[in-house]
């Protein structure tokens, strides 16, 4: 018994679930409907404007390629115009080109030949200067050589007659002076020689019974003369 | 006593010498027991000089047998030795036994006494002998007689001989001075 009221009060909260469970459903349904029905208006709106949009893009591109063949054909016009106005301005281009380019080569051509021409005289000129320059040079080397020649031959001769005037005689006085004791040296040589060959041969030529005899023949002019009184 | 000649026994002074100290040997081995004098003289001077010497002592008159007549005489006989004059004697050669012997000789000869030669060998006199007695000196060699003949002969030579000329030292043409010239 004691149970009862914790009975009710939970089937009184399983009934409540349940209503509330398909009230959400009953709920949920409605807004599914309403979404889809949403959707679909979406749907139409979507459809409606791609289309106008679709529209529009055509009319765009056909005005665009309108305007486009237009210009192009306006273009074509003045293409063709320019070129022709600047295929005559380049071509007098060229032509002024031509005739300034002849003008200035035949300038230049007058110009190097006058300027060759100058140098030419000038180179003459100089060539002319240097020669003679030269030829002086050589002329003056020549006299120079001549002067130093002149001064030789003059030093030599000179010289030579100092060599006679001087020299030579005191040459010839040293020489007979040499000569001269030369010969004295070989006469006192030849006076030794003949001395020590004299003594030699008479030493020895003569016999001890010589000598024996020659040493008493001494004694007895010695006593004559009175060495031993 | 009489005068000593003592040729036979030597000459020169060094030889005087050598006797003088064998006479002085000889006068101390007198004094022995044993001494016999020709045994002593035999040892000293040989046997022909020994014999000379008796003889020398008989001429005089030494009684050999005597102890101190010996001795007398070796002492006389030292004595007079030392007072033979010298001779200094220049010779051209180295003389033998016999030249000096001759010499001395000639000494006791002529100036009757024993003179010790000094001798001197010198080629250069070639021949003859200079003398230096008692102070004075005499040249009585050949060489200056030979050194006067060779003088002479030389300076003969020297006269004959052809003179050289001076003037060939002289500049010839062609170092004169005239002819000379230089290039060009």
């Amino acid at each position: 018994m004691d149970t009862l009221p914790f009975q009710f009060i939970t089937l009184f909260a399983n009934s409540a679930i349940l209503i509330f469970v398909f009230y959400y459903f009953f709920k949920l349904n409605a807004k599914e409907k309403e979404l889809e029905k949403k959707e679909g208006k979406v749907d139409a709106d979507y459809h409606h404007i791609v289309d106008e949009a679709l529209a529009k893009e055509r009319k765009i591109i056909d005005d665009a390629t309108t305007e486009a063949e237009k210009i192009i054909t306006d273009t074509d016009y003045a293409s063709t115009t320019d070129k022709d106005q600047l295929n005559l301005a380049l071509n007098k281009i060229v032509e002024d080109i031509k005739k300034e380019t002849a003008q200035t080569g035949h300038d230049l051509i007058d110009h190097y030949a006058s300027t060759l021409k100058v140098i030419s005289l000038h180179s003459q000129e100089n060539f002319q200067d240097v020669s003679k320059e030269f030829e002086d040079s050589l002329k003056k080397q020549i006299r120079d050589f001549q002067d130093v020649a002149k001064t030789l031959e003059t030093d030599l001769q000179k010289q030579i007659k100092d060599f006679h005037q001087s020299l030579l005689p005191n040459l010839q006085k040293e020489l007979e002076e040499y000569k001269t004791e030369r010969i004295k040296q070989t006469e006192e040589l030849v006076n030794t020689i003949t001395q020590k060959a004299a003594e030699e041969i008479f030493n020895k030529s003569i016999s001890i019974d010589d000598h024996q005899k020659l040493i008493i023949e001494s004694l007895e002019k010695a006593k004559k003369e009175g060495v031993f009184s | 006593m009489e005068g000593l000649d003592l040729t036979d026994f030597f000459q020169t002074k060094e030889g005087s010498l050598d006797f003088s100290n064998r006479l002085a040997t000889l006068s101390e081995e007198i004094y022995k027991s044993d001494f016999n004098l020709e045994k002593s003289l035999t040892n000293h001077f040989g046997i022909q000089k020994k014999d000379k010497f008796i003889s020398i002592l008989r001429t005089h008159s030494v009684n050999t047998e005597s102890t101190s007549d010996l001795k007398k005489f070796l002492t006389f006989a030292q004595e007079e030795i030392k007072v033979f004059p010298v001779l200094s004697i220049k010779l051209a050669f180295d003389p033998n036994e016999k030249i000096l012997k001759a010499i001395s000789e000639w000494f006791i000869l002529n100036i009757k006494k024993q003179v010790l030669l000094e001798i001197i060998v010198d080629p250069k006199l070639v021949a003859g002998c200079d003398i230096s007695y008692k102070g004075e000196f005499k040249s009585m060699s050949v060489k200056p007689k030979l050194d006067q003949i060779i003088k002479d002969v030389l300076a003969n030579s020297k006269n004959s001989t052809p003179a050289t000329g001076k003037n060939n030292t002289s500049p010839g043409t062609n170092q004169n001075l005239d002819n000379f010239s230089i290039g060009r």
